[in-house]
């Protein structure tokens, strides 16, 4: 019996069970070899104890079909693929699930196929990030820069323009730089 | 479940609209708690999904999504019997539960002139399997409802086929004793 019983829960194990419920289960769940199943077969044709016994068994059985029967809810594959995409911790998965599509799903063919688009779509993508930062930089760059740049010149020989001593003194400065920057101004 | 593995996502989602049902069902006849029962459904295919990269197909899918149900329906009732949250032989559910005995009585008065209606019936053979022990109505649940046989039920319990053989023999016994002066 102890051998029987191995691997069972301690208070799985409830006194001597009854050998002939035990092989009249066996053969009516079909677990029996199909020798045994034809000598219990014999037993229940001569033994009408036997038999009421198996009949009693088999109908207690299917009363278990009146058992309430419970179902998934209408929500449940919702919720379930919402809570699986919020633990996943995949930004996209959430999407992928719900809308039955992936990236996987829309790139077609092999993997050379496949490694091809990927590749033609990292260069796109490099492209448009050049063109993009270019462009940035030119409107970075400040008006009134473009206006010191333009009179660099000028401003580089303000040690020599100091001290000037007149407004015709500037004016010919200003000829000679071929700029005008300061004309009518006063030192 | 393969596919599944390799990150297809679609086949997760098939995979767990094939099972929801059968899973919430088992879950409820263990339990008798609806929404409990979807809370663990949930969960098991949440594991599932987080150990889909170490599934390897030895044995039937079914049988580990069964394993993984047993698993948290054994938690489950663990947790439940030591917090007292559901006193024994009282039901969680949304079901008017009465002790065998109880419907016995009040049915014994008015027997053999009147039969059980269905409901009658069903709440006698909801008792009748909570009467079993955990590991027997877990065999009895999968072997009748989802007919499985004995090998795979003691794949999915850790049991030998012996094991489950005296698992399912005892608990028909007990079903019969129960249920017989009903027929």
């Amino acid at each position: 019996m102890a051998d029987q019983n191995h691997n069972l829960k301690h208070d799985e194990i409830e006194g001597p069970e009854d050998p002939q419920v035990a092989e009249l289960v066996s053969y009516l769940d079909g677990e029996l070899p199909e020798s045994e199943a034809d000598r219990v077969e014999k037993l229940l044709l001569s033994n009408p104890l036997l038999r009421k016994n198996a009949e009693l068994l088999d109908r207690t059985w299917q009363l278990l079909n009146s058992l309430e029967e419970a179902k998934a809810s209408g929500e449940f594959t919702q919720k379930t693929l919402a809570s699986i995409s919020t633990v996943s911790g995949e930004s996209g998965a959430r999407s992928a699930i719900h809308r039955r599509w992936s990236l996987r799903t829309l790139l077609p063919g092999s993997v050379i196929v496949r490694g091809l688009i990927w590749s033609l779509a990292g260069f796109l993508a490099c492209s448009a990030g050049l063109l993009l930062s270019r462009n940035a930089r030119r409107e970075r760059t400040d008006p009134t820069d473009a206006q010191i740049l333009k009179g660099l010149e000028l401003y580089l020989q303000y040690p020599k323009l100091w001290r000037i001593p007149d407004v015709e003194f500037l004016k010919d400065v200003s000829e000679n730089t071929g700029n005008s920057p300061v004309s009518g101004e006063k030192p | 479940m393969l596919k599944v593995s390799a990150g297809d996502n679609i086949a997760f989602e098939q995979l767990v609209l094939r099972y929801q049902d059968r899973l919430v069902a088992f879950f409820f006849y263990v339990i008798h708690d609806r929404f409990a029962s979807e809370d663990l459904a949930q969960e098991a295919f949440l594991r599932v999904y987080k150990s889909r990269e170490r599934y390897e197909p030895t044995a039937r899918f079914s049988t580990w999504l069964f394993r993984i149900a047993h698993n948290l329906a054994s938690n489950q009732k663990r947790g439940a019997a030591r917090r007292r949250e559901v006193p024994l032989g009282s039901h969680a559910g949304d079901h008017d539960f009465r002790p065998p005995e109880q419907i016995l009585a009040d049915k014994s008065a008015l027997l053999p002139t009147r039969q059980l209606d269905s409901r009658e019936i069903r709440d006698v053979v909801r008792n009748a399997v909570e009467e079993l022990t955990e590991g027997q109505r877990t065999a009895v649940i999968l072997h009748k409802f989802e007919e499985m046989s004995y090998e795979e039920i003691g794949k999915i319990m850790g049991l030998g086929t012996v094991a489950v053989k005296s698992l399912l023999s005892r608990a028909r016994g007990k079903l019969k004793e129960a249920l017989e002066k009903f027929i």
